[in-house]
Order: structure tokens, then C-alpha cells, then sequence
């Protein structure tokens, strides 16, 4: 009787060194665990391995009149090819920023293709003169990586050079495809009190704009064209791409006697009809 | 060790192994998930801030040919989202925000092709730091980026705190009910254990209340049926033991009457010089006598130890069968000085010679105990039953005795019944023999006037005399 009470406390008294001994371990094996990880380190290559291009090469004869600084091959891409690649800049994936990639331009092309594209808008009268007096330049390669796909980069194709111009009256962002080198989208944020410059960008129409698009990126063959006198679009390829120019006032902040505008204008391709009206 | 600390040593083992076990997964894999995203969120970054750096020496060219980047180097860690340094193309420092401790050592992992990332615990914090090779416009330069990620180690830091404490109450409160469950479900064990003890100490009516239909259920029906099984044994023994000793007592009650006319009849041979005929008839009932009580050993030990009931009756006549019981009793009769008035009608009658002989004289006897000097057998005819009665002139009974007088044992008045050399067992074995004959004995009796002791058996068809 004695031998079994004596081995009861012994059991329950175990029982107590197992509860608070196993968590001492399982601290200890946490802590190993996580000093390994914080001490860890690798090494990443700066060119990822990509799938291959989907558009075909072809000799600069584009009738992009922005191109005679990328001479040499450029891909093309056919109107679905384009569809996609616009589908996937739409989507809200994660942008992956990433080195370029055998046939995308570098980042001094994509610079010079934004800086003349700057240049071609003004002359075309949809920039304000103000806009080209940037003096900052920033510039970004990425692509958006669809949820699942993590670390592995898709196609050349899907990349593109986010260039943005900042200046004290306002920004110009392009988004340049990294094949093509072609700007596919520009946005224009205007944020001024000068009355010179805010009269200027009300006289920019969305029509005028969805024009000067069209004509840099050289589409032709026009589907269905609307505009609301905000927004205009016009139709591509049998509806699978719009070309589309927005203008759109956002608001007015007053600070003492100085009134700013802030303005925010686009035109960009689109895989998707814009709401209109 | 007593069940349930065995219960409550594997339950905290098996919890405490599960618990641990889940707890280490729950705190290491979103830490080492987060440590990764953190990585990856810093090389992103650093390469984020690299374009930024590039577009930078590219718009400046013009300044950088003159090797004026210091200025500029400082603006550009302002603009940058995380800590910076810059290195020359040999690596020579040219700006540094980083921690002054940081370990600058990763600096000979980078080549053009890799970038190089280390996780660093500087003054408690930890970063991740990220370095690589910048060539543009003619320019090289070494880069590294410190991302602070001590907020994820403080995450698992407040994830293994809560842990502890959720640890901690889910094993006391799973101690608890352990203990609470062992207690229930030992308790009918201990009940058993109990149980059986109360039967080893010869309480075998002890049985277990069953509660349940799970395996103490079945446990305890099963106890329930050895006990039953015991108990009848027990139960059976005794039983075995008691007619053992009722025979014995039976059969030494049983000797007493024949062996009296035994000796009477010997002891007559003895004194006196008997005539030739009436020797032979002295020696004739020492044989007879001799004879019934070794054929009535027999049948006691079948009737009493073997407890059989199904002897086989004879059809006998009843005058010479009650003349030969007389006639066996006269020396006692003689002793005792009782006179004996047979008057008894000539019938056949179904009986068991030895065992109706021994149940008269059971009846005979019983009076002649009971004080009797006139004792009268009457048997006749009824119907297709003989009825014989036995009545005498003794000491009689209370009323409320007759009913427990054929009980083994049970004695009227025990002081006399002692010096009577009486044991309480003639009416309770005259009582059993009528049964055998499909009988049974009634009793009538007054106190101070005597005792009718009737009963009665199957008779043959046709008189005896006919």
C-alpha cells in the first residue's frame, strides 16, 4: 500500500515535469528554430529565368514614331496577344519588380521612349507646356504575378517599364510595354494654382486626347467611338481592345488666398469597355 | 501506482505532447513565413530602390562624369524607404544610415549576377539586409538595404507568450477533467473491489448496482453472475453439508426404536429360557429388525442426501402391515408400560414397506414421548384413500406450536425433548415420508389431553379379507 501510494505521487509529481518540462523544450526548440531563421541568408539571381516571349520580332519599321532610339528587332504583338497582356496590367496581382529581360528595352530606353513621349503629347496638345518642367525621374520594371505564382516570372511580354516625371505642377506617368516599347498608358496628375496652366488644361478635350492615342500607337480599323465629353473610347480588333482617354477635375483645396486644382487625366489601352455616360 | 494517476500521467503526457507539438507548428510556420515574406518584401524593395538610384544616375550623368555624387548620394538615402549604405566599385564606404554595428561582411557574396541577403540582430532589432551590384552611366556601386523586420520577431515573441498561458489553462483545465473522469470512472472499479471483498468475507448476497452498458456495465453483469454462480454453489454446499448432517442425525434418531426392540428381544434370549417357537419368533424380529434398519439406511440417505422422492410404492395389507409394526414395538411398549389399541381395517395399501413402517413408528414414538400410556392406530378405508390416525392420551400441544412441529430441529419443549434423547427430527422426517406416500400429516392436539395425528395414502382396489 505503501510502495502504491508512494508511486501515485510519483506519477502525478512526473506528470507536473512533463507539462512544464515539455514546454521548456518546446521554447528551446522554438528559439533554435528562430535563431536560425534570423540568421539566415542566400543569395538571389538577379536574372530570373522567364518564360519565352509570345510575340514575334520584326525589323523597326513600326509605326511608332517614337522607336528610332530602340532600333533593332522589337517585338509585335497581335491584337489577343495584346487583350492579355493588358487583362493581366489590370488585374490587382502584386507588381514583382525584376532586372530586364533578354528583348525588353533598359531602363535608359524606357527613360529616353517617356521623355520623347512627354515631348510628342505636348506638341499634340495634350500636356501642358508646365508638365515638362519635371525634375524628377523614377523608373520601375515589373510585372503583375497572378496569386500562386510567387517567384516565378511569366513572360517577357507582361513587363513594363513605370516611368513618372514629377515637377512641381504635376506628374506624368507612363507605362511603357518592355517589348514593344511602347507607351500603353499615360497619366497625368495636375496639381496647380496657376490659372495659366489649369485655363490650359481645360481646354484639353477627352476626344482630342483619344486622337493623339491612337495616332502614337499607329491603331487603325476603329470599332464602335464614344465619348461623354469626360471620357472617350474607341474600339480595336473587333472589340478586344479600347483605346480611351479620360479627363476628369477631381477637386479644389483652398489654403488661405491660393486656390489649387487638382486635375487627374489619362489615355492608356484597355482589354475592357470603360463605363461612359 | 493507483489507476488514475496512471490516467492522469498518460492523459498530461499524450495533452502536453499534442499541445507542444501544435504550438510549435503554430508559432515556427507563420514565423518562418513571415520571416520569408519579409525577405522577399526586402529584396523587392531593394530593388525598388535600386531603379530608383539607376534613373537617378541617369538623369545626372552629366554631374556623375565629374565625379560629383556625394551630394547626391545623401538625397537619394533620404528618398530611399529603408536604411542605406553606398560603396565604391571597391568597395569603399561612401555612405552609410545603417546600424554602425551592421555586418559588412556580405559584401564578398555579391557578384554582378547575384544579389546577397543576410537577416542581422543589431541592438536587439532585426533587419534584413540586402546588398548588390549597381553599374550604370560608368558608374559601379555597392548597395545595401536594411529592412526592419523586429515586428515580426515581435510577433512571435507575443504569439509564444499567449501560447504559454493558453498552454497552461487548456492543461489544467484538461487536468481537471481527467481527474474528475478518472474518479468516475474508477469508482465502479473500487465498487468491484469492494464487492468482491464482501464476498471473500462470506457476505455472498453482495451484488453491483449496474449503472451503465459500457465495459464496467458488462464487467459488473458479469460480476454479478459469478457471485450468482458462487452464491448458488455456496448456497448448494451448505445444502449438501446440511442433509449430510440431517441423515446423521436421522439415522441415529432412526436406530434408536428398532434397536430398542433389537435389544428388548435379545435381552429376552438372554435372561430366560424361552420356548422353542417363541425364540425363533424373539430371533425372527432381531432379524427383521436388523434387516429394515440396513434397507432404511439406504433409503434415509436416499431420501435425505440425495433428496429423491420417487420410491417405488407396494401394494401391502394393511392388517399385517401395522401388526408387524406393533409387534416391532412391543419391548418399548413394555418399558414404557403404553398400551398400544391397533384398529385397523383390512385394505390394500401403496407403500414403501421400510419407510412407512418408519413413519408409524416416527408417530408412535413421538407420543409415546409425549408422555402417552394409551395410544390408539386407527386405519380405514375412504374412498379410494386409507386414512390412518394416530392418537394418544399425552401431554398435547399449544395451538400455536402445530404449525413449525414438522420443522428439522424444532422442539416443544426442549428440556424435555433433551432428556428424552429427542432431536427434533421424527415429525419432520414422518412429515416427509407422508409426502413420499402422497400424504400429509395433520395435527390435532389440546394441551392436557393429546395429540391426533392424521394422514393418508393410496389404497388398491379390494379388501384384504376378500
Amino acid at each position: 500500500m505503501r510502495k502504491q501510494n508512494v508511486l501515485t505521487i510519483l506519477g502525478i509529481a512526473l506528470s507536473f515535469v512533463i507539462a512544464i518540462g515539455g514546454w521548456a523544450v518546446t521554447s528551446m526548440l522554438i528559439d533554435l528554430k528562430s535563431d536560425a531563421l534570423l540568421s539566415a541568408g542566400g543569395l538571389t539571381p538577379v536574372y530570373a529565368p522567364a518564360a519565352t516571349s509570345s510575340g514575334h520580332t520584326k525589323l523597326d519599321d513600326n509605326p511608332n514614331i517614337m522607336g528610332e532610339d530602340i532600333s533593332g528587332e522589337r517585338s509585335i504583338f497581335s491584337a489577343i496577344e495584346i487583350s492579355r497582356i493588358l487583362s493581366n496590367w489590370e488585374s490587382r496581382a502584386n507588381e514583382q519588380p525584376h532586372e530586364p529581360m533578354e528583348g525588353q528595352i533598359t531602363m535608359e530606353q524606357a527613360i529616353a521612349i517617356g521623355q520623347k513621349g512627354l515631348s510628342y503629347f505636348y506638341d499634340q496638345g495634350i500636356i501642358p507646356a508646365q508638365l515638362l518642367e519635371y525634375s524628377k525621374t523614377d523608373a520601375y520594371l515589373c510585372q503583375r504575378q497572378p496569386s500562386g505564382g510567387a517567384g516565378k516570372m511569366l513572360s517577357p511580354d507582361y513587363s513594363y517599364w513605370g516611368l513618372s516625371f514629377s515637377g512641381e505642377n504635376g506628374s506624368v506617368r507612363f507605362s511603357i510595354n518592355a517589348m514593344t516599347g511602347q507607351i500603353w498608358k499615360a497619366d497625368l496628375g495636375i496639381n496647380s494654382s496657376e490659372t495659366v496652366l489649369t485655363e490650359a488644361v481645360k481646354k484639353i478635350k477627352a476626344e482630342q486626347m483619344l486622337d493623339v492615342f491612337t495616332a502614337y500607337l499607329g491603331l487603325t480599323g476603329s470599332g464602335s467611338y464614344s465619348t461623354d465629353g469626360l471620357t472617350a473610347s474607341e474600339s480595336f480588333a473587333d472589340g478586344m481592345l479600347y483605346a480611351v482617354a479620360r479627363s476628369i477635375s477631381l477637386n479644389s483645396i483652398s489654403e488661405g488666398e491660393i486656390n489649387t486644382n487638382r486635375y487627374s487625366m489619362a489615355v492608356y489601352l484597355s482589354a475592357h469597355s470603360p463605363t461612359i455616360g | 501506482m493507483r489507476l488514475f494517476a496512471k490516467f492522469f500521467l498518460w492523459a498530461t503526457l499524450v495533452i502536453s505532447a499534442a499541445l507542444l507539438f501544435s504550438g510549435y507548428l503554430l508559432i515556427t510556420n507563420p514565423h518562418e513565413n513571415a520571416v520569408g515574406r519579409e525577405r522577399d518584401r526586402a529584396l523587392n524593395q531593394y530593388q525598388y530602390d535600386k531603379f530608383t538610384i539607376q534613373a537617378e544616375l541617369i538623369t545626372n550623368a552629366a554631374s556623375l562624369q565629374n565625379g560629383i555624387y556625394g551630394g547626391m548620394l545623401n538625397r537619394l538615402a533620404s528618398d530611399l524607404s529603408g536604411s542605406v549604405a553606398f560603396f565604391d566599385g571597391d568597395k569603399t564606404l561612401l555612405y552609410s544610415d545603417l546600424p554602425s554595428q551592421t555586418d559588412f561582411a556580405m559584401l564578398g557574396d555579391i557578384s554582378d549576377n547575384t544579389v546577397a541577403d543576410r537577416i542581422q540582430t543589431i541592438n536587439e532589432k532585426s533587419y534584413v539586409v540586402v546588398g548588390g551590384k549597381l553599374t550604370q552611366s560608368g558608374v559601379t556601386l555597392y548597395l545595401l538595404i536594411a529592412t526592419d523586420i523586429s515586428p515580426v520577431v515581435a510577433q512571435k515573441e507575443l504569439m509564444a507568450q499567449s501560447f504559454i498561458k493558453v498552454y497552461f489553462i487548456t492543461l489544467a483545465v484538461s487536468m481537471s477533467i481527467i481527474l474528475l473522469l478518472s474518479a468516475l470512472m474508477t469508482r465502479p472499479i473500487k465498487r468491484l473491489g469492494r464487492a468482491a471483498a464482501e464476498i471473500a468475507g462470506g457476505n455472498y448476497r453482495e451484488r453491483i448496482p449496474i449503472s451503465s452498458g459500457d465495459e464496467i456495465g458488462d464487467l459488473s453483469k458479469s460480476f454479478n453472475l459469478m457471485a450468482d454462480a458462487v452464491e448458488d454453489k455456496i448456497n448448494a454446499l451448505a445444502a449438501n453439508a446440511r442433509q449430510k448432517e440431517d441423515f446423521v442425525a436421522s439415522f441415529a434418531h432412526e436406530l434408536k426404536t428398532p434397536l430398542t426392540a433389537v435389544i428388548g428381544y435379545a435381552d429376552l434370549l438372554y435372561q430366560k429360557t424361552l420356548p422353542p417357537e417363541q425364540a425363533k419368533d424373539a430371533a425372527g424380529y432381531i432379524l427383521s429388525e436388523g434387516l429394515r434398519l440396513e434397507a432404511l439406511s439406504l433409503k434415509l440417505m436416499d431420501l435425505i442426501v440425495l433428496n429423491r422422492q420417487d420410491f417405488t410404492l407396494e401394494v401391502l395389507p394393511s392388517t399385517a402391515l401395522f401388526q408387524n409394526v406393533a409387534g416391532g414395538l412391543n419391548p418399548l411398549l413394555e418399558e414404557k408400560k403404553v398400551s398400544l389399541h391397533l384398529k385397523v381395517s383390512s385394505a390394500y395399501i401403496k407403500v414403501e414397506y421400510d419407510l412407512f413402517k418408519t413413519l408409524v413408528l416416527n408417530l408412535i414414538d413421538n407420543a409415546i414421548k409425549a408422555g402417552a400410556d394409551d395410544i390408539e392406530v386407527i386405519g380405514k378405508q375412504s374412498g379410494n384413500r386409507y386414512c390412518v390416525s394416530v392418537s394418544d392420551n399425552g401431554r398435547g400441544m399449544p395451538a400455536s406450536e402445530l404449525d413449525r412441529i414438522t420443522e428439522a430441529f424444532y422442539r416443544v419443549d426442549r428440556s424435555r425433548s433433551r432428556k428424552q434423547h429427542g432431536a427434533g427430527l421424527g415429525l419432520a422426517l414422518a412429515s416427509r415420508l407422508a409426502g413420499i406416500h402422497g400424504g400429509a400429516l395433520h395435527f390435532e392436539s389440546e394441551e392436557g389431553t393429546g395429540t391426533i395425528v392424521t394422514f393418508d395414502l393410496a389404497s388398491a382396489e379390494g379388501d384384504e379379507n376378500a
